[in-house]
């Protein structure tokens, strides 16, 4: 097995190249560095839209890298990596949001109000009442419409992409982001903010 | 530090979103990150990694996700019940041989020879049925007798239905196997 040369990890690595570092305990610390230094933004900024807090989206980021660190063995490369990764993130945030939607309905609180106060308390964001708004109607999206706006409105990620990251056809997406789109305009619509 | 914000690269996308939408994408959405957040957020990964023990653990071993029998049951389960299933199978055929032994003898006759089954016989002359082989003497095994022998030796017992033993040799040189079958 070839080492990988310091020039070559500068440059954005390849899925095969990570996997090649990965595949030899010499080198796997190397190789998990270099997936994270690869996938965390992208995850991160996939996850805080999800999520929108930046300590939720942190912790949530930590466990998505905690399980690619014990389940690597498992990715068989059918998929793309990045594929692999971001549903694992994608179900990390949604077991997060899960036990804040538990919480907030303990607390008699609804998901939009518990969200708007605890952005209004991030210190990482510094939108204004508009930008709140637009975070909390995304938010009441259900799980599915949340992820193809994200993936579509923020990353202007192509159908034919997404549809296999979420494993949908392109009709059904385009068909979830205009119904996405659809409730957030009508949540907007008497809005005087 | 804020995310980046490419600006809105698709044409398609601004077909699809209304007007106020296309405005907020251009504003961005105030999320910030903490500087040099990530590279921090690697190191406390590993140290989490390293605190659960993940890190001395091989980690490219192939793991073979089990069956679903091998899921729910355990190996020393398995095993007994393997063996115990072997024997309930081994019992099955036992019986199942023996019944049919019983029932098809004329195929396992096939392997004897005719010497075999004339000492058996002989041995066990006490076991047949002295009127059954009386009537084939008779019937089938005296006549051909009578024909080739141009005298006939006289009955040995009084009783004309009883074989002497040294007649049944010749009967029994003379019956065909499938004969034999029939009368055992």
């Amino acid at each position: 097995m070839h080492e990988l040369h310091l020039t070559a990890i500068q440059k954005p690595a390849t899925d095969e190249q990570i996997m090649e570092l990965l595949r030899s305990e010499k080198t796997f610390e190397r190789g998990f560095r270099l997936l994270m230094s690869q996938y965390r933004e992208r995850l991160y900024w996939h996850i805080r839209r999800m999520v929108q807090v930046h300590d939720d989206a942190d912790d949530v980021l930590q466990n998505t890298f905690i399980k690619v660190y014990r389940g690597i063995a498992q990715f068989e490369g059918k998929s793309k990596l990045y594929t692999w990764l971001y549903r694992i993130a994608t179900n990390e945030a949604l077991t997060h949001l899960q036990s804040q939607a538990r919480h907030a309905s303990a607390s008699l609180d609804d998901t939009g109000n518990l969200l708007s106060n605890r952005l209004k308390a991030d210190e990482w964001f510094d939108g204004d009442a508009v930008q709140a708004k637009l975070l909390v109607a995304i938010a009441e999206l259900p799980d599915k419409q949340k992820q193809v706006f994200n993936l579509r409105y923020y990353d202007e990620m192509p159908y034919e992409e997404m549809s296999q990251i979420l494993n949908t056809s392109v009709g059904a997406l385009k068909a979830s982001f205009h119904h996405a789109t659809k409730k957030i305009e009508a949540a907007f619509q008497n809005y005087e903010g | 530090m804020t995310q980046p914000h490419p600006g809105m690269k698709s044409d398609k996308l601004k077909e699809e979103l209304p007007q106020f939408l296309q405005d907020l994408k251009a504003k961005g959405d105030g999320l910030q990150v903490p500087e040099g957040y990530f590279e921090e957020m690697e190191d406390a990964v590993f140290a989490r990694l390293r605190a659960s023990g993940d890190l001395d653990r091989p980690k490219m071993q192939v793991v073979k996700r089990p069956g679903l029998f091998a899921a729910y049951i355990r190996p020393r389960t398995a095993m007994a019940l393997a063996a115990a299933l072997a024997l309930v199978l081994a019992a099955v055929w036992f019986v199942r041989q023996s019944a049919s032994v019983a029932q098809e003898t004329p195929l396992a006759s096939t392997e004897l020879t005719e010497e075999d089954i004339e000492a058996y016989v002989l041995d066990n002359l006490h076991e047949f049925d002295a009127e059954q082989l009386a009537s084939l003497t008779k019937e089938e095994i005296m006549e051909p007798i009578e024909e080739t022998t141009p005298n006939p030796p006289k009955p040995k017992n009084s009783n004309p239905e009883e074989i002497h033993p040294d007649d049944l040799d010749e009967i029994l040189d003379e019956m065909t196997d499938e004969e034999l079958e029939q009368i055992l």
